[in-house]
């Protein structure tokens, strides 16, 4: 039986010091093909851990290993992974093309698939037309375009992407948002930090979430909002009677706290236990409520920061 | 009403006067280059030999001291060749000190983008650089000028009246002459951090100029047989102009007086020039 | 895609071409490298304002001897010597300064075939620009004794042979200097320290024991000379009479050897310090 081949990007107990400044501290993480956003506030370990995976910064202490290959086996490695780095530096003098085309060569392609690739490259990021212009003069939008440009155009199965989504506008972020989408349907890894938590809803399949160092949390964020018990669960209901849904509700256990809402139509309810509050409605309702809607208030990307880091950072 | 009227106050306190304004930049600057503990204690360290000097002026006319020894008072001449030796040690220290300093004012600045900060307040460029140049002509006068006007007072006081006036012409010379030199070690230390914004390059080209200009000029006399390439040697120009004004006789490099003025003034513009073209906010996409 | 055909030697070259291509345009081509154009080709300037302007035709045996301080004094010590400070250190710090170095640590690059390429282009840069220099000094300086002369110097005379010793000398310089400062690219945060340290050892090498004098550079570059350094005249008698001091030369071929092996030592060490360089951009 010939071995499984490892498709994931695994963390083993890593640690980064910065002389005596923690970068991060035992990290455990196998994250699987997708798109995987990584947040947390500024300082947290986000671009230390990128810079880890990329092979740019050696671990203090364990290994990284992406898809079965170590940083150090750089040419191999590379093929594998791009990177668009959270630095907007790029070498004097070079036009949006010969950015992307002279890196390619490194590879050791030929000139002919150097040219090919470097042109599907700037296609997808749909800079074909200001490729001949020199960097330098390029917008903050463009400039990050390019550098996706430059991650992308080897094909990596692996992409890193730190902050891609700064300074784009509203269109080319969402064809980015696309792109990224597209890439991880090919079956690529999309590995992502962003500060905008309510696009992290709609890019990821998997997100971590990082505060001081420490991994905090990591996996779906449905998974992760159920195991934050010491925050209630809010779920947003519109109905008929939102008073005597409310009377019904004060008397049950799991329910810690109702709140009509103020136009009289609904009524935000905070339960301890999700599963059993919905079993419960179901419930009231065949007595006679008519529920127009049922929504969970807080299981996005914002409410799980918010409840793991956002309180700790407020209270630092 | 917009939110900014009802929150937005101007600043109605009072001001500090245009003509004084480029000192503030000078004080912060005097408070950034002392952070360093070791340009502190190495700026406070060229200061000792002064002290020795000065505390050699004082023993040279005390006739108590100088019997124990067997010497009589004024055992050695305080004259020219003297304060041309002393002041061309601490214009030496100076010009360390310059390569030391003005890189750390004026290059991160420019590389960070502090500039445009700086020049967005009612502040101008000449202001910013008269601030900047204040602080390298303040210290490094503090190494040249002050002592060499000491030395002068302190030997007036203790030998007399005639003293003075028969030597008056060494107090004129050490205020000619750190004129000069402190002009080029400040335009100098600004031109070059403005020039290369690297603030490790552009300390090396502050002491690779002079030693860069002296070959160069040496090779130009050797090549062409002549003297001229004297212009392009800093060293040999401040040491002609200085021995002229201290009415020293050592025999110096065949340009005349007037010429090594003139270059010196010549190379004072041209520095003002790259500072003129190189210290500036400006973007350039290309 | 992958270039999965090639053999790791072909793969290689072609990665040190590629790396040849992007560093050679910077070097040549940047406006901040102005000033290392000045410090090789600034001796031509005297020699050809000579040549044009001045009806003083000394003995050509003077010229020989003159040619011989300014080259060994100015060109070796000063402009090869800053020069590849110049080009050099900013092979690896210079990229570091830029932010831009991790471009090339994110291709499939092998940390010593990057070092070799960056070595490479460095070296050819400088040897196209101090190299054709000195080339060219040597018909600036004597083209003004006419024609003939000339002719009988180089082909006849030793000039041929001079001119050889002093392209030789001048590469030798570049590999033995480049070497140095690429390594301290890699492994300072300011490589002017080491290079300021090192500009001391070289310039008082003459008063060395001689056991000393041989680790150094200019001690070597010194005895492929052709001709002894001659004492300085002018103003420049007092601190140019301190690099003027006797030395013991070595053989021309054990000379050249010696840099050789010097400059590959120097080359492995600096890829094997590179296999643990890390990307950290500081402010500076």
């Amino acid at each position: 039986m010939t071995p499984k081949p490892q498709t994931d990007i695994v963390f083993d107990n890593v640690s980064k010091f910065y002389g005596e400044v923690l970068g991060v501290n035992r990290v455990n993480l196998s994250i699987p093909p997708g798109v995987t956003s990584l947040v947390g506030p500024n300082g947290s370990g986000k671009t230390t851990l990128m810079n880890m995976i990329a092979g740019l910064l050696h671990p203090s202490r364990g290994s990284v290993v992406v898809c079965g290959v170590e940083p150090d086996d750089a040419e191999q490695f590379f093929r594998m992974v791009g990177y668009s780095t959270q630095y907007d530096s790029f070498p004097r003098g070079l036009t949006g093309y010969e950015f992307v085309e002279c890196y390619l060569r490194l590879f050791g392609y030929s000139a002919k698939d150097t040219q090919r690739l470097a042109w599907e490259a700037i296609d997808r990021v749909g800079l074909r037309e200001p490729s001949a212009r020199r960097i330098a003069g390029y917008s903050k939008g463009m400039r990050q375009r390019i550098k996706l440009a430059q991650a992308i155009a080897h094909r990596p199965r692996v992409l890193v992407l730190d902050e891609p989504l700064n300074g784009l506008d509203p269109l080319a972020r969402a064809e980015t948002i696309a792109l990224f989408q597209a890439l991880a349907a090919e079956g690529s890894h999309v590995l992502i930090s962003t500060h905008i938590l309510h696009e992290v809803d709609l890019i990821s399949d998997h997100v971590i979430m990082m505060n001081q160092g420490y991994v905090v949390a990591e996996g779906q964020i449905r998974g992760m909002r159920d195991e934050i018990s010491e925050h209630p669960m809010q779920v947003l209901i519109r109905c008929d009677k939102p008073e005597y849904l409310a009377s019904q509700l004060f008397g049950e256990k799991q329910v810690v706290e109702v709140r009509l809402h103020a136009d009289r139509a609904g009524l935000l309810v905070r339960t301890r236990s999700a599963e059993g509050f919905y079993k419960l409605l179901n419930h009231i309702a065949l007595n006679g409520v008519q529920i127009e809607s049922v929504a969970p208030a807080d299981d996005d990307a914002q409410s799980v920061y918010e409840y793991l880091i956002g309180h700790e950072e407020s209270t630092r | 009403m917009a939110v900014y009227k009802r929150t937005y106050k101007a600043y109605s306190g009072p001001l500090t006067p245009p003509a004084s304004r480029f000192l503030v930049l000078q004080r912060y600057a005097f408070r950034s280059v002392f952070k360093s503990r070791l340009l502190l204690i190495g700026y406070l360290l060229c200061f000792v030999p002064m002290i020795f000097v000065l505390a050699t002026l004082y023993v040279n006319q005390n006739a108590t001291l100088l019997a124990l020894v067997n010497q009589k008072a004024g055992f050695f001449k305080i004259d020219g060749n003297f304060f041309l030796n002393i002041l061309g040690f601490q214009f030496v220290l100076a010009g360390f000190l310059t390569a030391f300093i003005a890189p750390t004012l004026v290059a991160p600045d420019l590389v960070n983008g502090a500039l445009s900060l700086y020049l967005s307040r009612p502040f101008s460029r000449t202001e910013y650089i008269l601030g900047k140049g204040a602080v390298i002509a303040t210290l490094a006068g503090a190494l040249t000028l002050v002592p060499g006007l000491l030395m002068f007072t302190i030997q007036s006081s203790l030998v007399g009246w005639n003293w003075m006036l028969d030597n008056f012409y060494l107090a004129t010379a050490t205020v000619l002459i750190s004129g000069i030199v402190l002009s080029i070690f400040t335009l100098l230390g600004l031109a070059m951090s403005a020039l290369v914004r690297w603030r490790i390059v552009a300390g090396a080209l502050i002491l690779a100029v002079f030693a860069i200009g002296k070959g160069f000029g040496a090779m130009i006399n050797n090549v062409m047989r002549t003297n001229n390439g004297v212009y392009l040697d800093m060293q040999s120009l401040i040491q002609t102009v200085a021995q002229d004004l201290f009415h020293n006789t050592r025999p110096v490099d065949d340009i005349p007086v007037y010429g090594a003025w003139i270059a010196l003034l010549a190379i004072c513009g041209v520095l003002l020039l790259i500072i003129n073209r190189k210290l500036r906010v400006c973007e350039v996409a290309g | 895609m992958t270039p999965a055909t090639h053999s790791n030697w072909s793969l290689w070259m072609r990665q040190i071409l590629a790396i040849m291509r992007i560093d050679l345009r910077k070097t040549f081509f940047a406006k901040r490298g102005l000033w290392i154009y000045f410090l090789a080709f600034c001796p031509e300037i005297p020699m050809v304002g000579h040549w044009l302007f001045s009806n003083q035709t000394d003995a050509l045996a003077n010229d020989v001897q003159i040619f011989s301080g300014i080259f060994q004094v100015f060109y070796l010590r000063v402009a090869i010597f800053f020069g590849c400070v110049g080009i050099f250190s900013n092979l690896f710090r210079g990229e570091m300064m830029d932010k831009s170095l991790h471009y090339y640590m994110l291709a499939p690059v092998r940390r010593e075939v990057l070092v070799a390429g960056k070595f490479l282009s460095g070296l050819v840069a400088s040897v196209v620009i101090f190299g054709g220099s000195t080339l060219l000094q040597f018909p600036a300086m004597y083209w003004h004794h006419g024609r003939e002369l000339m002719h009988a110097y180089m082909f006849t005379g030793p000039g041929m042979s001079h001119l050889v010793s002093y392209f030789t000398a001048a590469v030798l310089a570049c590999i033995g200097y480049g070497s140095l400062f690429l390594a301290s690219g890699v492994l300072f945060r300011n490589p002017l320290i080491p290079a300021a340290g090192l500009l001391m050892w070289e310039s008082i090498n003459g008063f060395l024991p001689a056991l000393l004098k041989k680790l150094s550079v200019i001690y070597w570059l010194q005895s492929i000379c052709p001709i002894a350094m001659p004492n300085p005249r002018g103003n420049a008698r007092n601190i140019m009479a301190l690099l003027v001091v006797d030395i013991d030369p070595a053989p021309a071929g054990l000379a050249i050897a010696n840099l050789l092996l010097i400059a590959a030592f120097v080359v492995v060490w600096a890829a094997m310090r590179a296999r643990k360089l890390e990307i950290s951009y500081g402010t500076d």
